[in-house]
């Protein structure tokens, strides 16, 4: 378990900048998950702290013990590569002992940690048999079992549930944050499984072009998002974005929105004072921040809206709902009773105390630390 | 079994056997001729077993001058053999991961194999003649040594290149040096190959002519060389005969040494996604 730090770390493959100088503190015991498209440089900068890429400027440092130089088994690192490959001569035992048998452990010590961790993968063959003709699921179960059975400083997981199916995929992720929780790991974890971020990560660094878009807990990425593409990648239903242009009146701030002339109040102080009326936003409404009309006057900060139903898509015990606001389409996450069938009118409640303005121009929010501090408790 | 089952299978055992045949034909013809009489050798319509098969023709193989032919083509073969795999192999590991040669590495490994061997034999006599080396075994095991090495440079940079560079990484994560990968990841993998290769490699050697006619003296005379100037002749059919029963002796071996590993090697199938 080690505290990792990076900064200024740059790679380029050829002519192409894989990443632009991240900086990072990894808190030792942390389960820090990194998630962005693909090609966002996730993979690169896992491969770059095991040692397996050198870095083009900036230092890796693991306790405070620059790492740069090192070849990986110094670095003492455990890794789940992105297309796990096996040693096909060897037997599954022997590929999830390889790392313990390079370290000289005892034969007894060898034998329970290469049960516990293929336990703990659900590997239910016969751990004698030769890996060949195994499925890539499989490989890609002993590839973990071979990482989480090592005492490493630092495990670095790239994308390793990604063959196993969906079914498959739910039991092995719960062991592994248990596994997490009951050992002293260090675990940086890649994915492009904006849930699976979401559900695993103590901290979580969203990655866009090879530089940090966004890092924090999972509540602030998905609360408080800087800009318009974090708010866009985490949540499992899109968020709604609106754009409009800035206009006060009377009653204060609010979004005259483009489409339809529609003004969306914003609620007191909701926008920092040197935003210019005029000024082209777009406003990033959750489907979860809104929900059906229940009191008879909308709670403060929250705009009550007749919605004529479109479009509604049941999840079961809730249903999304789609409607138009000045002319766009937007989508709420109701109750599954609130709405029985398309072109009914409903009056619906949106909290706009948890909306989000993005500059139209630069797509980052505006006043973020307003959003910090005023709805986080929320 | 349905009839089309059964044809299909007759006639894949129908061309079987005759591809057997054509191919175990010269061999029996060897046997035979060996055990012929002389007068029995050239008679048409041929003789397709020997009244009485004599066993005198293989009194050759225990002539002084076979034996040392005998001996000295294994020296050739095994040494050149040995030190070709042993350079070849580390220059291929080298070449597989590095890259080097890229696309022309085919073209400068084919190129000796271009050039009729009499030829690189002639220009050897010369060079090797000033320094007084020309007609040893060492001449003859050094230059098959280097005449063999873009073979099994190339065929065992082939195997190299079937260890994915990711099992490579995936060890040295795990706590092996760069040092160790060579023997510790890809040995494990090309190993069936390497078999393969060092028995063809052998037989390539043990066959050699050109070189060997060329630049060996009378002491360091090959088998293939010995069969080359042994004569015409029905006196002397039975016992070329013999000679070549023994020549083809340890090729098959080799082939059969050959055949468990390749199989094994192509059966292999490296565990990927």
């Amino acid at each position: 378990m080690a505290n990792v730090s990076i900064s200024g770390l740059t790679k380029s493959v050829g002519r192409v900048r894989v990443l632009k100088n991240i900086d990072l503190a990894i808190q030792a015991g942390e389960f820090c998950v990194v998630v962005g498209p693909a090609g966002s440089g996730k993979s690169m900068l896992l491969r770059t702290l095991a040692g397996l890429e050198s870095a083009d400027a900036g230092t890796i440092t693991f306790d405070g013990e620059a790492v740069n130089d090192l070849m990986p088994r110094d670095r003492n690192v455990a890794l789940v590569p992105q297309a796990p490959v096996l040693f096909p001569t060897l037997s599954v035992f022997e590929n999830i002992a390889f790392g313990l048998r390079t370290k000289g452990l005892a034969r007894a010590e060898i034998i329970k940690r290469v049960e516990e961790a293929s336990t703990l993968v659900d590997l239910p063959e016969r751990l004698s048999r030769s890996v060949r003709g195994l499925t890539a699921g499989e490989c890609q179960k002993i590839a973990l079992a071979q990482a989480i059975a090592r005492d490493a400083l630092l495990h670095l997981f790239d994308e390793p549930l990604s063959r196993l199916d969906g079914v498959r995929r739910e039991p092995i992720r719960a062991a592994l944050k248990q596994l997490h929780q009951e050992k002293e790991m260090t675990i940086v974890y890649v994915t492009q499984d904006h849930m699976e971020a979401m559900n695993l990560a103590d901290r979580i660094v969203l990655l866009r072009d090879g530089a940090v878009e966004q890092q924090g807990t999972p509540i602030e990425l998905f609360e408080r998002p800087t800009s318009r593409f974090v708010a866009g990648f985490f949540g499992a239903l899109k968020m709604n974005f609106l754009t409009g242009t800035i206009a006060r009146d009377e009653a204060g701030p609010a979004v005259r929105l483009a489409n339809g002339g529609m003004s969306v109040p914003l609620p007191p102080n909701r926008l920092p004072q040197n935003i210019a009326d005029g000024t082209s936003v777009i406003l990033g409404l959750r489907p979860e921040h809104m929900a059906r009309a229940v009191r008879v006057s909308p709670p403060d900060g929250t705009m009550r809206y007749e919605a004529e139903i479109e479009l509604l898509q049941p999840t079961g015990p809730r249903v999304c709902a789609t409607f138009r606001m000045g002319g766009e389409p937007v989508v709420a996450e109701l109750q599954a009773h609130d709405v029985s069938a398309p072109g009914e009118t409903v009056a619906i409640d949106i909290n706009l105390k948890r909306a989000t303005l993005f500059d139209a121009e630069t797509e980052k929010t505006l006043s973020p630390e307003y959003v910090a501090s005023s709805d986080s408790a929320a | 079994m349905n009839w089309g089952a059964a044809a299909w299978l007759g006639l894949r055992y129908a061309v079987a056997i005759a591809a057997l045949i054509v191919f175990l034909f010269p061999l029996y013809w060897l046997v035979v001729t060996a055990m012929k009489t002389p007068e029995e050798v050239l008679t048409y319509p041929p003789v397709w077993w020997p009244a009485t098969p004599q066993f005198k023709s293989f009194e050759i193989l225990l002539e002084r001058e076979t034996l040392w032919a005998i001996g000295n083509s294994f020296i050739v073969a095994v040494l050149s053999m040995a030190l070709a795999m042993a350079l070849g192999t580390m220059s291929a590991y080298a070449l597989a991961r590095s890259g080097f040669g890229g696309r022309f590495f085919a073209a400068s490994a084919l190129a000796s194999r271009l050039v009729p061997p009499v030829l690189l034999a002639l220009l050897a006599v010369l060079a090797f003649g000033r320094f007084g080396w020309a007609g040893s075994l060492v001449t003859l095991v050094a230059v098959l040594t280097v005449f063999n090495l873009p073979y099994v440079m190339w065929m065992m940079r082939g195997y190299f290149r079937d260890v994915p560079v990711a099992l490579e990484e995936t060890a040295l994560v795990a706590g092996l040096t760069r040092r160790q990968l060579p023997v510790m990841v890809a040995w494990p993998i090309v190993r069936g190959g390497f078999f393969a290769t060092a028995a063809f490699t052998f037989v390539l050697a043990w066959n050699e002519l050109a070189f060997a006619l060329v630049l060996a003296d009378e002491g360091a005379t090959t088998l293939p060389v010995l069969l080359a100037e042994v004569g015409t002749g029905p006196e002397a059919w039975g016992g070329v005969a013999a000679l070549c029963l023994a020549a083809i002796a340890p090729v098959i071996v080799a082939l059969a040494v050959m055949h468990g590993r390749l199989a094994r090697t192509l059966s292999l199938g490296l565990v990927r996604d």
